[in-house]
């Protein structure tokens, strides 16, 4: 008799689904996709490429993403290291660390932004130092970035980390008894071997950064072309023009899904 | 359970109990999930009345820059009408606007322009009627860091400019007091209404701002309006009972009271002018 056995193939008719789970399942699904729908029955088909178009509009998507990219950049560069650390140097102290650094996940935007701006602003803790030295971050793009920082960092030390634990240690042990020095290692064994987890924790801290609304405009302020962000754009366009928020709103959404799907691919290339 | 033989089997349990067993094991987690259930959903049924509604709730939607004058005459229209509650909803008049439009549950809209109520007249009961006058005013943090002396050093590079933004009243106010007075501002911050733009100045965080005069008056120190203006547009504030109001009397009382000499009095004892 042969020992090779077929693949298993689905046979959900051995594990059903039980009907109240389909029934919240469902629900689940209409309250999330019942905004996208109110969305797309209020997008301005005729007059859409006419908005998308506009000057103000332009402005706040090449401010969103520009300032997103370079806080995402800042937040990979200083989070990756210290996800690593956290990660292989668990101590009491790394533990309160870690709190600290994740806290502004949690923490509601608009407080992240009133503590930017007692800390950083004009004559905020450290800011009025800044200022008299000429650098004043309130109402500048620098101003901006740094807010996303403040929220795009935390993600990525969270999801670095994540991506850091699923590297096996003994990849690195090998390496150092072949004689690796330490930042050999690093670089050529645990972070080619976390990339993808990596690339994840970079698109997703992007995603945050080109979201943030409530920190921005208390710190930041809003002025079109220096600090007024897509957020900010479409917030004050709900006012007076609801068909350039719509617009602004869909291109928002279109970016987000964009985001997902790589992320979704790079995490699936693991495994 | 039997066997081949159809005897039952000494080790299997009997039937009996373990019917009753799973059918108290079924029980108690029929129980878990109506209590998660009732805990999750309770809330909802008891928010689907608003909390304080009755018939004698009135809510008015006013803007920012009615905050102080507003709750004073609350107060007072309260102790007049004892059964009739009074909730205020403040927010830039535009943003108030738009909500209306999309439906929320005010009885009484009082705007801080012409152009806000405008949006929303075919919603009110009778014609809106103009309740108060404010214009703006340049004004500075305390010490006056930025060694401002007039509206045109709003065009001065060198300093941290805020404005409201042209999506609310003080927004469109300043465009056209900027223009009546010819100067070109180089604005740092378009503030989402006066209040942010008021705080913002409070805060030492601009070096000069267009506020209120009514913000100003109110400010006791804590900012420092320059003299008043020579050209100086003025906002007239409307103020309308809308359709939808739950009880449209009390909605027209509390209208009838800002009209009021009383309610004037107030107005004009916060820095707001008369129409």
């Amino acid at each position: 008799m042969s020992n090779r056995f077929p693949p298993p193939r689905r046979r959900s008719h051995l594990n059903p689904t039980p009907l109240p789970l389909t029934i919240l399942a469902s629900a689940a699904v209409l309250f999330v996709a019942v905004p996208f729908a109110g969305l797309a029955a209020r997008v301005p088909w005729d007059t859409f490429t006419d908005l998308l178009g506009r000057p103000a509009v332009h402005s706040a998507l090449l401010l969103s993403i520009q300032s997103a990219a370079t806080a995402t950049g800042i937040s990979v560069l200083t989070g990756v290291p210290l996800a690593w650390i956290l990660v292989r140097r668990p101590s009491p102290t790394n533990k309160l660390v870690r709190s600290l650094v994740t806290v502004p996940m949690v923490l509601p935007p608009v407080v992240a932004g009133a503590m930017m701006l007692f800390a950083l602003g004009i004559n905020g803790w450290l800011g009025q130092h800044l200022a008299q030295a000429g650098l004043i971050l309130p109402y500048t793009t620098a101003g901006v970035i740094v807010v996303q920082t403040f929220v795009a960092l935390p993600q990525v030390v969270v999801t670095a980390e994540a991506a850091f634990h699923a590297v096996d240690i003994r990849y690195e042990q090998a390496a150092t008894t072949c004689g690796a020095a330490p930042w050999a290692v690093f670089w050529r064994i645990v972070l080619p071997l976390a990339r993808p987890g990596l690339i994840a924790a970079a698109l997703l801290a992007w995603a945050k950064a080109l979201g943030e609304f409530g920190a921005t405009i208390t710190f930041a302020g809003n002025l079109p072309g220096r600090t007024q962000t897509m957020p900010l754009a479409i917030s004050l366009a709900l006012e007076n023009e609801p068909g350039a928020a719509v617009v602004m709103s869909v291109i928002l959404v279109v970016i987000s899904i964009a985001v997902l799907v790589a992320v979704d691919s790079t995490t699936r290339r693991t495994s | 359970m039997t066997n081949n033989n159809g005897a039952r089997s000494r080790t299997a349990p009997r039937r009996s109990a373990g019917r009753w067993q799973s059918t108290a094991r079924r029980a108690r987690s029929l129980a878990a999930l109506v209590t998660v259930g009732a805990a999750t959903l309770l809330p909802i049924t008891t928010s689907c009345a608003p909390p304080g509604h009755s018939e004698s709730t009135v809510t008015v939607f006013a803007a920012a820059s009615l905050i102080k004058p507003f709750d004073e005459m609350g107060a007072t229209f309260e102790r007049q009408h004892p059964g009739i509650d009074v909730r205020f909803s403040y927010a830039s008049s535009s943003t108030l606007a738009t909500q209306i439009t999309a439906g929320a549950p005010a009885d009484v809209f009082a705007a801080a322009d012409v152009e806000s109520m405008t949006t929303v007249q075919a919603l009110t009961t009778a014609g809106p009627s103009n309740f108060a006058t404010n214009v703006l005013t340049v004004a500075v943090p305390p010490g006056n860091p930025g060694r401002v002396t007039g509206i045109r050093d709003l065009a001065r590079p060198d300093l941290i400019v805020g404005l409201c933004d042209p999506s609310a009243p003080c927004g469109r106010l300043a465009a056209k007091t900027l223009a009546a007075n010819g100067v070109t501002a180089e604005v740092d911050t378009f503030e989402a209404n006066n209040q942010a733009l008021f705080t913002r100045l409070q805060q030492r965080e601009l070096d000069v701002a267009l506020i209120y005069r009514s913000d100003a008056h109110n400010a006791g120190g804590t900012v420092v309006s320059l003299p008043r203006l020579k050209r100086a547009p003025i906002d007239v504030y409307q103020i309308g009972a809308l359709d939808r109001a739950r009880d449209r009397t009390q909605a027209q009382a509390f209208v009838d009271f800002t009209l009021s000499a009383e309610g004037r009095a107030i107005l004009t004892s916060n820095g707001f002018g008369q129409p």
